[in-house]
């Protein structure tokens, strides 16, 4: 079955149905709507500054692997740190505190 | 108020000259990017982008060409911004479902009808739209400034930058384009 094709005189019509056509006008209070939208993005400039910062996946990505290697860096050097001298402190305590409870010093104790 | 002495209050920064050149341009804003963006909501945010654009940007206007030319230059630019933008984001629909990020529809109603085009003329300019959507980008830039906006090809020639022979050829083509894809679209439509 043969397609029907338009004709030329309707192609022509179609591409003429803009002649005439009148100008479109935004809506009643377009500078009021304009206004506030100037205000409010001027409000939120900061704000939004920082979020779509934020937002960006290589810059959240970074924060990832930064905080990861940070976590790596304080979990490997957990292991082989040295105790502080606090802990030092402690464990002479405690080493002369039981020297001091040994039978050691019940053995030589003087009986009135 | 000449364009001169409106460019020359809104370089002072003088509030009263935007309110006036928003309301003495809005149509013509309004209308420009309309004609590119096909939908109505569309072409209100774009628009106001435009008068932002340039309350920002008007120290930048040297005044080589006329103020209402570099007025539809930045409409122009900023509607096909807003297309490139649509286009991307409709290329990662598949993604995000049916709704974008901010819950719009991404998929714009078919039947775009400008509100200025006569009652009888309604159903063929509906077509007509379609297939203008169709056309390559400055075919479908020299077609919408001459056919929507009522330019003459020496004002579209200064719109675009070009030379009115080049205009005279893109709507040329345009027309020959428009042919073919309303043939097309008659076909598929039997």
């Amino acid at each position: 079955m043969p397609k029907k094709r338009l004709t030329d005189q309707q192609v022509e019509e179609i591409l003429d149905s803009l002649s005439g056509m009148e100008k479109a006008e935004p809506r009643p209070f377009f500078y009021t709507r304009l206004q506030a939208r100037m205000a409010n993005e001027a409000d939120n400039s900061a704000w939004g500054r920082t979020i779509s910062l934020i937002s960006r996946p290589a810059v959240a990505f970074s924060v990832v692997v930064l905080f990861l290697l940070m976590n790596g860096y304080f979990l490997f050097n957990k292991f082989g740190q040295q105790p502080s001298p606090a802990e030092e402190t402690y464990q002479a305590l405690a080493v002369e505190y039981s020297e001091m409870n040994s039978p050691f010093y019940e053995v030589n104790q003087e009986t009135p | 108020m000449t364009d001169q002495q409106l460019v020359e209050a809104l370089k002072a920064g003088e509030e009263s000259a935007f309110r006036v050149l928003v309301e003495t341009r809005q149509g013509l804003v309004y209308n420009t990017v309309l004609g590119l963006v096909q939908n109505a909501e569309d072409a209100e945010d774009v628009s106001q982008e435009v008068f932002i654009k340039v309350f920002e940007s008007v120290r930048q206007f040297k005044g080589e060409s006329a103020f209402t030319t570099w007025l539809y230059r930045v409409a122009v630019t900023s509607a096909l911004e807003f297309l490139r933008k649509k286009k991307r984001k409709k290329r990662f629909a598949f993604l995000t479902s049916l709704f974008g990020e901010d819950q719009s529809p991404l998929h714009d109603p078919p039947d775009f009808v400008h509100p200025g085009v006569q009652l009888d003329n309604r159903e063929k300019a509906k077509v007509l739209f379609q297939a203008i959507q169709k056309l390559p980008e400055n075919q479908r830039i020299a077609f919408t400034l001459h056919k929507v906006e009522g330019l003459s090809y020496q004002e579209v020639a200064d719109v675009m930058p070009t030379t009115v022979a080049a205009v005279e050829s893109l709507i040329h083509r345009a027309r020959q384009n428009l042919k073919k894809i309303l043939q097309d679209y008659y076909k598929q439509e039997i």
